[in-house]
């Protein structure tokens, strides 16, 4: 049996753990177009900031594939799968055979289309190159701009406030983290967020990218017209599957690529985890995008048993972020913001939200910014869908500890 | 240290618990050890009440560890023996952890910006919460003991969220 593997991140590493739990004897090849061995893409913006060495950025162990024999194929880019001929087709010529296949090849950034987007010291901030180019450029500038008020781009922002630079942060939407927060929750964000000396533009686009000597950003113009002087711009505008290679192929894809709840796609043989697949959503109640580092690791797990034929199913993913900007943590499971018909209940003080969300008798959704504690039980009664009728009225001033009815008022 | 003691976790039987807070107090005193006055850290194990019952939160090792899947620096890791061990010199305080603890048995500790929780005393013979319970909740037990299929059931129990607390 030979597995092939592309993508050498959570889910990829996972699915590698898990076929060896099964299966010793069969071939591992894992195929990955960085140079490095499995690190944690979440940390680069820790990296930027100065907060973590070099070598804190692996989440294996550097035995990892020796130990589970694995035949490591870095810098190597996948350009297309045959998956009548059951190959692999790598950018430099070669085909990789293949019995069973992984696509676990994560999100590529969105693009943001400006003129003269295509200046010099304009960054994504995905990978751990972005990172290293970024803090490379820092040293010679002091102005920086990221477009895009995402996670993303605000934790590239407080990196680059932690370098000492002064920050810009240029948003359609009238506040940050918008598709997590609400406007009561987004006010607090942002209010945080300005003191700690994080300039924001919220309902402004970029229209315009100005370069000077060398080709090298030198402003960017908004769509008022307005312009900002820089010499770093970070480009944030979300990611989605990178999955273009596979269009040919005849794989089923919508956003993502389309699994079932053992991770099969709709051809034989091949198995999709992680940022790159649709999978079980199980508070949408369809399949859905979600692309977070814990359902990574979870649908590769799965998507390594059925592969080397030990039959595992996936329970389904909710979305769920946490995050901390500048100090304030922010957690938001499921349905955060709420939608209509939904029942509420929310509960503020000074630099503190707490927001519930329930549709019928279950919780759908969680927000919680300055206060975090016990996110876990509230996240495991989405998750678990249980029903909470008789529990429900005054939650969001409460923390509700360890599942059982034990409420310790925080008013 | 011998090999059993490597094994062994802390368990519990929460059904017995009499809300002394010994357990508590002794964990206080242990991790506060040698440490200043002003920068005390809270006990690693919790008594919550619920009516007239009483609740011990620790961590309880569960299988396939929610928390572990959860940490993206590999920080926290479960050994070959099912322990859930912290390195905390890695850990970032991105709070992944605690958004999946279904206890909530892991505590943001804002001073050294980690996701705190009880990794077991593995360095003493009892482990001080241990020592300290008279009701008979807590105890030591090796992993094959206490077998995956407890833990999740424990599991599947108490964090439920809708079994009365009488159930």
């Amino acid at each position: 049996m030979r597995y092939v593997i592309i993508g050498n991140s959570y889910a990829g590493t996972s699915a590698v753990a898990s076929i060896r739990e099964v299966d010793s004897k069969g071939e591992v090849v894992v195929i990955s177009s960085e140079n490095y061995r499995a690190y944690s893409r979440p940390l680069i913006s820790y990296f930027l900031a100065g907060r973590i060495r070099a070598a804190d950025m692996y989440y294996r162990d550097r035995s990892f594939y020796s130990k589970n024999n694995v035949e490591l194929r870095l810098g190597e880019k996948v350009v297309g799968i045959d998956t009548k001929l059951k190959t692999v087709q790598l950018e430099r010529g070669e085909d990789i055979d293949y019995d069973r296949l992984l696509i676990s090849t994560g999100g590529r950034p969105s693009l943001q289309k400006a003129a003269g987007i295509d200046a010099k010291n304009v960054f994504t901030f995905t990978t751990w190159n972005d990172a290293k180019k970024l803090r490379e450029t820092i040293r010679k500038k002091r102005k920086a701009v990221v477009l895009g008020g995402g996670l993303i781009g605000m934790k590239a922002a407080e990196g680059l406030k932690a370098n000492g630079l002064d920050v810009s942060v240029v948003i359609s939407s009238p506040r940050v983290l918008s598709l997590i927060l609400d406007e009561a929750s987004g006010k607090i964000m942002n209010r945080h967020l300005i003191s700690s000396g994080i300039r924001l533009m919220t309902g402004h686009s970029v229209t315009e990218v100005h370069s000077g000597s060398g080709g090298e950003v030198s402003e960017v113009v908004l769509d008022t017209g307005k312009k900002i002087e820089c010499g770093i711009v970070v480009v944030a505008k979300g990611v989605r599957p990178n999955v273009e290679f596979i269009k040919d192929s005849g794989i089923s894809l919508n956003r993502g690529i389309i699994v079932d709840r053992q991770m099969k796609t709709n051809i034989g043989d091949v198995y999709s985890a992680g940022d790159s697949a649709e999978a079980w959503d199980l508070v949408n109640r369809r399949n859905s995008v979600i692309a977070i580092a814990p359902l990574a690791c979870e649908q590769g797990r799965i998507a390594g048993y059925n592969m080397a034929g030990v039959n595992r199913m996936y329970n389904g993913g909710m979305s769920m972020n946490s995050i901390e900007l500048s100090g304030l943590p922010l957690m938001a499971m499921g349905l955060s913001k709420g939608s209509e018909g939904m029942e509420v209940e929310t509960f503020q003080k000074k630099g503190l939200y707490r927001k519930l969300v329930f549709s019928e008798d279950k919780l759908v959704g969680a927000l919680l910014v300055g206060d975090v504690r016990y996110g876990g039980v509230l996240t495991h009664l989405i998750k678990s869908r249980s029903d909470i009728s008789s529990i429900k009225g005054d939650l969001a001033g409460h923390y509700l500890k360890t599942g059982e009815f034990g409420f310790v008022s925080n008013k | 240290m011998s090999k059993a003691l490597k094994n062994r976790k802390v368990v519990l039987q929460p059904g017995l618990c009499d809300g002394c807070n010994r357990c508590v107090e002794a964990c206080e005193e242990k991790i506060n050890r040698g440490r200043n006055k002003n920068k005390r850290k809270t006990a690693l194990i919790k008594i919550i009440r619920a009516g007239q019952f009483f609740y011990p939160v620790i961590c309880r090792n569960c299988n396939d560890a929610p928390c572990v899947t959860a940490c993206m620096t590999g920080c926290r890791k479960q050994d070959e023996n099912g322990l859930v061990l912290t390195d905390y010199e890695r850990c970032v305080g991105c709070w992944m952890c605690i958004m999946n603890c279904p206890f909530g048995a892991i505590e943001r500790d804002v001073e050294d910006h980690i996701a705190r929780k009880c990794e077991g005393c593995p360095d003493m013979g009892t482990a001080p919460c241990v020592a300290a319970c008279a009701a008979g909740v807590l105890g030591h037990a090796d992993t094959r003991e206490y077998s995956s299929m407890t833990r999740r059931e424990s599991a599947e129990r108490f964090i439920s969220g809708v079994v009365p607390a009488s159930g």
